[in-house]
Formats: C-alpha cells, structure tokens, sequence
C-alpha cells in the first residue's frame, strides 16, 4: 500500500518538475552546509589532535612559570629570527637577549636565578608513576655558514629526549645524513628551512657563537608546519610549549652533554618532557609532581598533552557547535520553503485531492501521499546536498588550506554524519509535510470537487 | 437495492440554511438504469452524493444493498466509495498530471492492489471503452468523448455495485454522448446500478425508470407539477 502511495507521490514529484527541484535546491543547499562545515571541522580536529597524540597523550611537560616563560617567548620560533637571517647584515628587529630568558647561558642573563634546573633524578624517584624524562632548552644564537649570518634557535635537547620523546620534536624524522645515535653524539643537525636559507648540507660547517660545529643530519619538514592550524586554535602556556618545541624547522639541534662543554656555564632550564605510566590517573600524577617539583625551588608547572588535546577538542568541539547551528538554520529555512510549496500545492490541487476521494481515498491516504511527496522531496535534498556537500568539503579543505597554508588535512566523514543528513533532511521533509498535508486529508470531498 | 427514506439535506450557506433534499424517499432496484431528472437546484447532485457516500444526509436513512450509510464512519464511507461505486461527473474529473492509464489504475492503487495487477486491469477496462491507444495520453490530450470514456474505464475498473453518473453527457455533444450512455446501458446487464442525472429527457428509453426531483423532492412527473403550478 505505502509503496502504492509512493508511486502517486513520485509521480506528483515527477510532473511538477521545476517546483519540485527549486524546493529540493532549499534543502540540498541545507544539509550540503551541514556535511561541508562539520566534516571540515573534523578533520582539522582530528588533525590537531593527531599532533597531540604523536608527541603522546601520557606526556606531561613541566614549563617555566609565566614569569620566565611568557607567550612571547613563542616568538624565538623560527620566523623571526630566520627572517633575520637572510639580512647578511645584522639589524635586527629584536634583541635576542630579551628572549633567552628560558636558559642560564650568560652569568648576566635576567630571570635565570629562578630557574636553576630540575634534578631529573630526584623528580623520579619522588614521584614513582614517571617512567621516562627529558628536557631540552631553546634559545637564539647567532649563526654563519659560508657567507650567510644572522641567529638561529638553537635547541638543546638530553638525549633521553631525542630517543624517548622524538614526537615533541615534530618526530625528529631526518631527510638527509643522520640523527643523534648517543649521548655523547657531536655535531648539529638542521631543521629543513634553516638549512635551505643558509644552503648548508651534510657534511658543512656552520658556526653558532663561535664554535664550529659539523652538520651531521638534515629534518624533514616538521608536522607542525604543515598542519599549523593549531596556532590560531590553542592558547595557554603548555601550547606555547609543544608549538616552540615541534616546530624544528628554523631550529639548529645540539645535544645537551656538548652544549655543556662547548658553553660550561650553561644552566639547563627549560622544557622537561615526563612520561607517566600508563594507567594511573595523569591528574593525580601532576599534582605530585608539581609539589615534587616546588619542593626543589623550581618555578615550573606541569601541563600534560591530555589536559591540553582536552582543551583543543573543547575549543573545537565549541566552534563546530557554532558552525553546525549555522548550517542547521539553513536547512530550517529549506524546510520552511518546502513547507510553503507543500501548502501551496495542496491548496492547487483542491480538486485533485476531491477526485482521489471520489475514487475511495481514505483521509489517511491523502495525508501520507503528502507526506511522502515532502519526505521524498527532502531526501531527494539530502541524498544529492551529502553528494556535493561531500564534493565541497573536499574542495573547501583545499581552498582552506591554501589560505591558512595547511595542506595536508583532509575532511573527516563521520558514518552518524552521513546517515543522519539523509535521515534528518527526510524526516525534516516530512515534518514540513504534515501540516499541509493534514489540512489535505481533512478537505470535504464535496467541497474539493467543487473546487477549480 | 437502494432505498432512501425521509432523506433531507441543508447547508449552511453563511447565516442562511439551503434546503437540497427535503424528505426525499426513493427505491432503485440493482441492474435497473435510473434517469434522474429536475430543475436546476433541484437538489440531484446532493442526491448522488449521499447515495455515493461523499456526503451524509442531515436526516433520514439510506441503505445501501442493507447497508445503513449513515452509520458509516468517513474511513468506511472511503472503503465503500473504492469498493462499491464508480463515479462519472460531469467535469471529467481526471487528475490532469497523470495519463489516462495511470488515472484509471488510482482506484486500484488505493486498494493496495500489485502495481502489475493494477495496470493490467486499466489497460483492460481502457480497452473496453475503446482507448487502449490513448492510454498514455494526459487528459489535456484527449477530447472531451475520449475524457468521459476514460472517466467510465476508472468508474469501471475497481468492478462496483453501482454507477453514479452527474450529467455524463452535459460537457459532449449529442452523438459522444450517446456512446457514453449506451455504454453505461450494457452496465445493466451485468447486474450494476446505474444512476444517470440528466438534464436532457431524450436520453431515456423505454424500460429505463425515471426519477423526477423537484425542491428536494421527488415528484411523479415534472410536467404535471409544472402544469399544477400554472
Ligand atoms: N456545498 C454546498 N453548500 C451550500 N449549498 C449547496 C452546496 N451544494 C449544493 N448546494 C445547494 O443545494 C441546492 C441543490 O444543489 P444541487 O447541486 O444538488 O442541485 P442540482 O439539482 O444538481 O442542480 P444542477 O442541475 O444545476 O446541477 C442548490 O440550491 C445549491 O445551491
Ligand atoms: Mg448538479
């Protein structure tokens, strides 16, 4: 019977072409915005989030205090300094000084008394649920290779976390020659854009304050570079953090044991990087180490990467709220349009709506052939709007990432999404139906014929 | 057997009540053709109607083959529409977006009948009524005698009691319109009711019984009131 049913509605549909299409247009624009902004939004949630989980999500990092660490210390990222060193002559925008705050490099240097270091050693053995630590420092210092020379980070890491923590560092994966194999291991390596602007390879020297140091491997281009969206996304001084430290682009690598030899009074105090063990509870655990790490006289907080990915995907969550509200208010009007066509056809087909009760109709066949012809009309809607708006997403990641420079993020099709755009814009269909069609069903059948 | 007993029927029309039917009886024997004739006004159509379930009287009784209609509720008053009558107007009354065939397969589509079943059985009784090469044609195609034919085939195919007819001929002239009507005469002889309101007098022939309605009643002979009247 409703397959009956079905027939008349389609072959309604069928002959009231242009109206039919302009009213199904309503609701594919609606669930193709819908599809399009939350499957973008997605995938540049997965996409953030997948950084988080590279670096690891029982990874608790213990940063400098906002007094000796401030957001702006973010700056020695790479842009700035590297765009200094094009300038072969040295005017620099900035003093470096100001930003090498993070590390006790100079007797003179402001703000190091606070930060004397943590003891590794003692941390641990305070605080039992640490299975691993590294630290690592970063600071600006100048650089020349051939006849190139302006400053360059350079980051510091122990070996521990090379080996144990490379994710913190963009995956530290190398390109060309090789990486750290010991603690012990001398040379720099490159990140990808500093050797390309000092056009340095494998095997060059470059000098960084003063010392020669060999090139011995060059990065691939760090993930956090090509992703990068996370910039505009994640705030907040642990963000800061694991943006300065994956970001190796711009950054010259010496490991820590030569970079106490070759600057002795260097005081390592910056970043450390703890990894807890797996299945104890990472707010309990930071709690410890934060009395741990006070009671050693150290001004720094421990922020873990779960704490942080929560804070992004609440941050994300938030703005595809937003987005999908936007979306949905379009597919409210395209229900509305499809309300008011379905009104206005049931008052067009007064008399139609006559005859089919002349030939034995029941109320209830007038009313689900209305709503049938409406439930039909929204999912044709939502079947073609998942097709394009699918289509777009893929289009719209592109244009995206050209504008915010992300290329490698994709849109994120999620099965309850699909499924729900076509079940939403058919039941929305038909809920435009019902009122028009209930008025249908209730016409007199005398009157209805009566009618033009 | 159709009977009608004490049959009145008003409508408001505003603040004012019009009286169609005031206190109308009738009895029509099944397989007999009934002409029903009558002034303008004069209540025939309503007369169709209630007989045809589309509307139910504001008093008296009307049973149909012993079923009493008033009793009917508006799901089986459908039912007993799909089922037992087959209705002609005058306005065709085709639904203008679908062709002939698939108007003709409504009646059985709405009984839940297989689609297959539904088509073969149209394109039958098309081809009963002669248009079995028209069937794809919408009504905007086809003349008013083809329309009206088509109109029969749907009356016809969900195979009811009887046939209601409100002025078949009006919208035709003389000579489609006797085809219509020698068609629905052979309806006789497979046992159907067939009620024909008519304005013209030259359609009944010997053997057919006559109806006369005048003010919602029914009157031995329209000239003899008319002459009473004088
Ligand atoms: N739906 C309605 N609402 C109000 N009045 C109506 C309605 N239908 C019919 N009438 C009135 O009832 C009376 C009988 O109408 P009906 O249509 O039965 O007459 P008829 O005999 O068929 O006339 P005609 O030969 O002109 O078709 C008329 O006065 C008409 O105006
Ligand atoms: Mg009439």
């Amino acid at each position: 019977m409703i397959m009956n049913l079905a027939t008349l509605a389609w072959r309604n549909i069928r002959t009231r072409r242009a109206r039919s299409w302009l009213t199904i247009l309503g609701m594919l624009i609606g669930v193709m915005a819908i599809v399009t902004l939350i499957s973008i939004g997605t995938g540049v949630e997965n996409a953030v989030l997948q950084q988080f989980e590279d670096v690891g999500l029982d990874v608790v990092l213990l940063v400098p205090k906002e007094s000796t660490f401030s957001p702006s210390a973010s700056q020695i990222a790479g842009e700035d300094a590297i765009g200094e060193l094009r300038q072969i002559t040295g005017e620099f925008s900035e003093s470096p000084e100001s930003q090498s705050s993070l590390i006790g490099l100079d007797d003179d240097s402001t703000g190091s008394e606070h930060a004397t270091g943590v003891d590794l050693k003692r941390l641990q053995g305070d605080v039992p649920e640490i299975t691993e630590a590294g630290q690592i420092a970063t600071t600006v210092l100048d650089l020349s290779a051939g006849d190139v020379s302006g400053f360059v980070r350079v980051m510091i890491p122990s070996w521990d976390l090379v080996d144990r923590f490379p994710g913190l560092l963009g995956g530290f994966a190398i390109s060309q020659g090789r990486g750290f194999a010991a603690a012990s291991d001398r040379g720099v390596v490159l990140g990808a854009r500093a050797a390309s602007l000092t056009g340095t390879t494998v095997g060059d020297t470059v000098t960084i304050d003063g010392h020669q140091l060999t090139v011995i491997g060059i990065l691939e281009p760090s993930r956090e570079s090509q992703v990068g969206v996370n910039e505009n996304m994640v705030t907040g001084r642990g963000a800061e953090a694991f943006r300065s430290l994956s970001n190796t682009d711009d950054a010259a690598i010496i490991l820590q044991d030569q970079a106490q030899k070759l600057w002795p009074n260097f005081t390592m105090s910056s970043i450390v990087a703890i990894r807890i063990r797996t299945g104890v509870s990472v707010t309990d655990t930071i709690v410890r180490i934060n009395d741990a790490v006070a009671r050693q006289g150290v001004f720094m907080t421990p922020v873990s990467t779960q704490a942080l990915a929560d804070n992004v995907q609440r941050t994300l969550g938030m703005v595809k709220v937003v987005l999908a509200s936007i979306a949905a208010i379009s597919l409210l009007v395209g229900a509305i349009g499809m309300m008011n066509t379905m009104y206005t056809s049931v008052l067009e087909r007064t008399r139609e709506i006559g005859i089919l009760k002349s030939v034995g109709a029941k109320d209830r066949h007038v009313l689900c052939l209305f709503l049938i012809d409406s439930g039909l009309m929204g999912l044709t809607g939502g079947v073609l709007g998942l097709g394009l708006g699918m289509g777009a997403s893929f289009l719209g990641t592109r244009l995206l990432g050209d504008l915010i420079g992300v290329t490698s993020f994709l849109p994120f099709f999620a099965p309850w999404l699909l499924l729900g755009a076509i079940a939403l814009s058919f039941v929305l269909g038909a809920l435009a139906g019902v009122w028009p069609a209930w008025h249908a069903a209730r016409l007199d059948p005398v009157n209805a014929l009566a009618a033009d | 057997m159709i009977s009608l007993l004490g049959v009145e029927k008003t409508y408001q029309r505003g603040a004012n009540q019009v009286h169609a039917l005031r206190g109308l009886d009738l009895e029509i024997a099944s397989s007999e053709f009934t002409i029903i004739m009558g002034p303008s006004g004069s209540g025939k159509s309503t007369l169709l109607h209630l007989v045809g379930c589309l509307d139910t009287p504001s008093a008296g009784q009307i049973l149909f083959e012993g079923t009493d209609l008033v009793q009917l509720s508006s799901t089986q008053r459908a039912e007993f529409r799909r089922r037992r009558i087959g209705f002609i107007f005058q306005r065709f009354n085709q639904i203008p977006n679908l062709s002939a065939q698939e108007n003709v397969e409504l009646p059985l589509l709405l009984s839940g009948a297989p689609r297959r079943q539904a088509h073969e059985q149209a394109r039958s009784a098309l081809r009963q009524v002669g248009l079995a090469e028209r069937s794809s044609h919408r009504p905007s195609e086809l003349s008013g005698g083809e329309l009206q034919r088509v109109t029969v085939a749907r009356a016809l195919v969900n195979n009811p009691d009887a046939i209601l007819a409100d002025e078949p001929t009006g919208n035709l002239d003389m000579e489609t319109g006797d085809q219509v009507i020698s068609m629905l005469r052979h309806l006789k002889d497979e046992g159907r009711a067939c009620i024909v309101v008519t304005h013209n007098p030259e359609l009944a022939i010997p053997g057919d019984s006559l109806v006369y309605v005048r003010d919602g009643k029914r009157v031995d002979s329209l000239f003899r009131e008319e002459k009473g009247r004088h």
